[in-house]
């Protein structure tokens, strides 16, 4: 049962952050709501006051300026899968907004409370990776940019200070000729697993590739190493180097065992949808 | 009170044209009352139930001062405050076992699972209630829980009921010829291990609403339930009252599947009314719900005797029934897997052992087809195995050994009441397949594809309605003509209400929409064991059918009396009473013993009398049915593709077909869930996964769109006009279908339910 809270509904991004800043611990942002008042409702989460970040213009544009996509945090993930430039531009996140829970959650919940919430079990974070965007927080003293690879700290932890809040992605347009593609699996509403990928092959060698897991392990993370390793590969090589590598995934993934699956199941899958999602993304640049 | 919508339903004489179900409108609308669309009474307050956050500890104090001194809270129900009741459930009499008083209605030493009820706090509003839950101090001392019941009975185990000083509840067997001299006969042994883990019912509407209200001495009940006239009695009991001063009424219920029954929480609500005699309200959350009730985990291990030939020569049977911590339902979860582990087969020599072990999760009562999900699973999945390891093809397998109309099936059973053949080639038409299974499906690993095909069957028997006493109904006729049938059976989703008015408007050829049903209310005091075990059709169906022939035969007497001719000269056609020319219509004739007459009848229905030493007591048929099943798997994910499914049931007759057609698809679904998603999980001492967001349930998604179900008619059942129960059917076949189809592809088997990609890889070796 939900207590009594206060709703402030600031119309700009300095006021919003100044709110954040004047009641401290006491106050949450307010986009969705998908995950904040499911908080609140079982006591994870005790805010007195709501600041709501819906009726501030700038954060539900979605435009593409200089090659750059800017996202606004209150974009609904129903909006961004079905948006044509964000198809065009990152298809990665399309697919995976188009896959996530379902058209309830879609249509309440954000971008910006899925970033910056930060629960493991996401997919929109995963996907935008490989496209290397940039997330923009504005605060008291300003706005600031971090990458989204730094932005993600660990589960649940992100980059943001006390009083800022997510502003905006950036997501810059992919090089010539590379694709992104996104893979889910999924057993119950939140994904068991999601695995992105872009690249670019000619005459069947891999010649970039960026690859990114989320789900197994604390955040979503790229994988560097593996990137580097299958580059110049044969796209039908990607499979037996992304195996051979397995043992190293999870070392660096620690995947655990919990209502989802094993963490041996989890790894295995991880490298299957590795080798899925390259393809897939190979195959939409052909 | 439902009626027929007029235009739909006002005809006679038409099984199969369907019409409308009466409570459909209602329904649809949103009109139909459930519990917790009664309104409240003047007064009501609302109860809050405190649950055990552990699954095994002792609880060392309780003290609940701090959520007493609250303003609006106004009673709390703990050990400490039992207002001289004592706490300890009374069983009913078991048909087969001895059960033990095992469970206190709140805990009183211990708390035995996660959801074990603590207290129960009264409040001016729910709001307070809740809030109070929290300022009730419980100090516990954990102890260390046991989850699995094959571990439950290993020596060492934490003992639930200290005073048993064992973990074991329960023993039956069912044994005929000689299982070694059966072995002894057999060219080729094999022995076969599944297992099936715990879920839940998950009804749409959570469990353990009511609304009671003690007043005068006497206590009015609302509650959904499968069985008020049980209800009312235990209820009355637990007050030291007469059964008659407990009045229960059943609302239209939210499903049950077998999990509606009184819930611990109800004992406290009865106390608490009648201390501050005003009416109380429980509304229960999900995450409660799931708490109250569950089906048993099994482990089926058999060893198979055959002939070359491909003859079954012996079965010999162990099982393991995990009851939870309660016996709850364990003797018929127990008992009900005991009599349906052998199948449907000839078995010469069988024997079959059973166990059932207390576990510290939440108590198993009854699951839509108890016990028999589990043993289903095991059985056909062994035939498939069996007759693939004798190099014959399963179909072949099963032709050459099914029990066939006629034969004799075991002491004190009916003899074998259906026809399988048809029953299997109805099935594998269904899915478009001629039977045939790869006998060497490892060899389909070399396509390049990564999705494989695979066809599967399973076949299913169980008890059709059996035991439980006698069923009433009281059937009257106004002087409008109008029938009004009284019975205390639920309307719980199936659609027995509906049933009654056709069965009342087809015996006594009067049109629907001239038939009302009532709702269940123990103040007419009917006896009827329950809306479940598939005994609506045929016992409550038959009270119904015997009480309007009663009233039929009456008015012919009265017509003849009356207007001339002998009785059965006269007729019903088309809802007129007839006599060669001369037409009237039902209310001239009750109208003719003046003022304001009505004529009323009670009919019933016995179950067959237990039959000394037989484990299959009262019981009317068989319940068979037969499924196909075709997929696709992929080698590389272990993902599954449901390609089509085919259910056929034997319903002997479906008195509504799109009701009875609802019964075998619905039952399919929630085995698409069985067979693949449910499971309570446990572990680090919890129940994981006791909520919705959790607990993964089919969705209409992971229903094949090529799913065909469709039912025997032979009109060869003992119900009226010939029908059968046949509600629990579908449900049993849909694991082993998979299974089955699963090795068909790939040429691995997973053994226990459910069936996941995580699983299938594992047997594949890939992981
Ligand atoms: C049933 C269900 C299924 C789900 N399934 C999935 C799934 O499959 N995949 C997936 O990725 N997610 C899933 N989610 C999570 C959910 O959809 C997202 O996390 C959602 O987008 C949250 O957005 P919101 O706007 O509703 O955030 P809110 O609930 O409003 O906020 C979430 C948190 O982020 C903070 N916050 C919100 N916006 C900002 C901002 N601009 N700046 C700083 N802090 C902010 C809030 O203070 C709060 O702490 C699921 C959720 C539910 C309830």
């Amino acid at each position: 049962m939900l207590s009594s809270l206060k709703l402030l509904q600031p119309s700009t991004v300095a006021e919003a952050s100044q709110a954040l800043a004047e009641h401290g611990e006491n106050a949450r942002i307010y986009a969705g709501g998908a995950e904040l008042l499911l908080l609140v409702r079982h006591g994870l989460v005790a805010a007195e006051v709501l600041i709501d970040i819906k009726k501030i213009d700038r954060l539900h544009r979605i435009q593409l300026q200089d090659g750059t996509l800017r996202v606004g945090a209150c974009v609904t993930h129903h909006a961004l899968e079905n948006d044509p430039l964000v198809r065009e531009h990152a298809p990665a996140l399309a697919s995976a907004e188009s896959q996530l829970a379902n058209v309830r959650v879609r249509s309440q919940g954000t971008l910006g409370g899925n970033l910056a919430f930060n629960d493991p079990h996401s997919d929109p974070g995963t996907a935008l990776l490989v496209h290397n965007p940039a997330v923009i927080l504005g605060g008291a003293g300003g706005e600031r940019r971090v990458p989204l690879s730094e932005f993600f700290i660990d589960m649940y932890a992100t980059a943001l200070r006390p009083g800022e809040l997510l502003v905006e992605v950036e997501i810059p347009r992919l090089p010539v000729g590379m694709n992104s593609a996104y893979r889910r699996l999924h057993r119950y509403q939140r994904p068991t697993l999601g695995v992105a990928a872009a690249a670019r092959a000619a005459g069947g060698a891999i010649e970039e590739a960026r690859l990114a897991v989320g789900c197994v392990g604390p955040k979503a993370q790229r994988l560097t190493d593996l990137e580097g390793k299958i580059k110049g590969a044969k796209l039908s090589d990607a499979r037996r180097i992304v195996k051979e590598e397995r043992k190293r995934l999870g070392n660096l993934l620690q995947p655990v065992d919990d209502l989802m699956g094993s963490a041996e199941y989890k790894l295995y899958m991880t490298g299957v949808m590795i080798c899925e999602a390259l393809e897939a993304a190979n195959g939409a640049a052909a | 009170m439902e009626a027929a919508n007029k235009n739909s339903t006002d005809k006679v004489g038409r099984f199969s044209d369907a019409p409308r179900r009466i409570d459909l409108k209602a329904k649809v609308t949103g009109r139909a009352q459930f519990i917790e669309d009664l309104p409240d009474l003047p007064g009501t307050i609302y109860a809050a139930a405190l649950l055990s956050p552990y699954s095994h500890a002792r609880i060392l104090s309780i003290d609940a001062s701090e959520a007493l001194a609250m303003p609006g809270v106004l009673g709390v129900v703990d050990r400490e405050h039992l207002d001289g009741v004592n706490p300890r459930l009374k069983l009913g009499a078991h048909d087969h076992f001895k059960l033990p008083d095992d469970q206190d209605f709140v805990a009183i030493k211990k708390v035995r699972y996660d959801g074990d009820l603590v207290a129960v706090i009264a409040a001016e509003d729910l709001a307070t209630a809740e809030r109070a839950l929290q300022k009730i101090h419980v100090e516990y001392e954990p102890l260390a829980p046991v989850f699995d019941a094959v571990e439950a009975l290993a020596p060492g185990a934490p003992i639930l009921h200290e005073e048993r000083g064992t973990n074991l509840l329960l023993e039956d067997s069912l044994i005929w010829g000689d299982v070694e001299e059966g072995f002894r006969a057999a060219d080729r042994v094999f022995e076969e291990t599944y297992s099936s883990p715990s879920m839940f019912h998950h009804p749409m509407e959570p469990i353990g609403g009511c609304l009671m209200h003690y007043l005068n001495g006497e206590v009015n009940v609302w509650l959904p339930t499968a069985s008020p006239m049980r209800d009312a009695g235990e209820f009355a009991h637990f007050l030291g009252l007469e059964a008659g001063k407990v009045r229960l009424r059943v609302p239209y219920v939210g499903g049950g599947f077998g999990s509606k029954i009184p819930t611990t929480a109800h004992y406290a609500v009865l106390l608490l009314t009648r201390r501050l005699q005003r009416p109380v309200r429980l509304v229960p959350s999900e995450e409660y719900s799931f708490r109250q009730n569950s089906r048993h985990a099994e482990v089926f291990k058999a060893k198979m005797g055959v002939k070359a030939d491909g003859t079954i020569t012996a079965l010999d049977v162990e099982l393991v029934v995990d009851t939870g911590a309660y016996t709850t339902g364990g003797a018929t979860g127990l008992h009900n897997s005991v009599i349906s582990a052998w199948g449907c087969y000839r078995i010469p020599n069988l024997r079959v052992r059973g166990r059932c072990a207390y576990t510290n999760k939440v108590p198993a009562g009854h699951t839509r087809a108890t016990g028999k999900v589990q043993t289903t699973w095991g059985i056909e999945c062994t035939i498939d195995s069996v007759a693939r390891q004798v190099g014959m093809d399963p179909y072949a397998f099963r032709k050459k050994n099914v029990l066939l109309r006629g034969d004799y099936v075991c002491k004190g059973t009916p003899a074998m009441d259906t026809d399988y053949l048809d029953l299997m080639s109805e099935a594998i038409a269904g899915i478009g397949w001629d039977g045939k299974s790869d006998l060497a499906p490892e060899k389909k690993a070399a396509s390049s594809s990564p999705w494989v095909r695979g066809r599967g069957m399973a076949l299913s028997l169980r008890h059709g309605s059996m035991g439980g006493g006698r069923a009433y109904a009281l059937v009257t006729m106004d002087a409008r003509g109008v029938l009004t049938i009284q019975h205390n059976a639920a309307e719980i989703g199936q659609g027995t209400h509906n049933l009654f008015s056709v069965i009342a408007s087809e015996t006594l050829e009067i049109p629907q929409s001239q038939v009302r049903v009532g709702t269940p209310d123990t103040a007419v005091s009917l006896p009827f064991a329950g809306v479940s075990a598939q005994r609506t059709t045929m016992q409550m169906g038959n009270a119904v059918h015997n009480a309007c022939k009663q009233l039929k035969q009456e008015l012919f007497t009265l017509a003849s009396q009356a207007k001339g001719g002998k009785p059965e000269e006269w007729r019903i056609i088309a809802g007129k009473l007839c006599w060669g020319e001369a037409a009237f219509s039902i209310a001239d004739i009750v109208r003719c013993y003046g003022g304001s007459v009505v004529l009323k009848a009670v009919g019933y229905h016995s179950a067959p009398p237990m039959v000394k030493d037989s484990a299959f007591a009262g019981m009317d048929h068989w319940a068979p049915s037969g499924a196909a099943l075709d997929l696709e798997v992929n080698r590389d994910t272990g993902e599954l593709r449901i390609l089509g499914y085919a259910i056929i049931a034997d319903a002997g007759k479906a008195i509504h077909y799109p009701s009875a057609k609802a019964q075998t698809d619905g039952g399919a679904v929630m085995g698409f869930g069985h067979a693949l998603f449910e499971e309570t999980v446990y572990q680090d001492g919890q129940f994981q996964n006791g909520d919705p967001f959790q607990y993964r349930l089919p969705l209409m998604k992971d229903v094949p769109e090529d799913f065909y179900s469709s039912m025997l008619e032979k009109g060869d059942g003992p119900g009226p006009f010939g029908s059968k129960g046949m509600a629990q059917t579908s449900i049993v076949t849909v694991g082993p279908a998979i299974g089955n189809a699963v090795y068909d592809a790939l040429g691995v088997r997973v053994r226990s339910l459910p069936i996941t990609p995580e699983k299938i890889l594992r047997a594949m070796g890939k992981i």
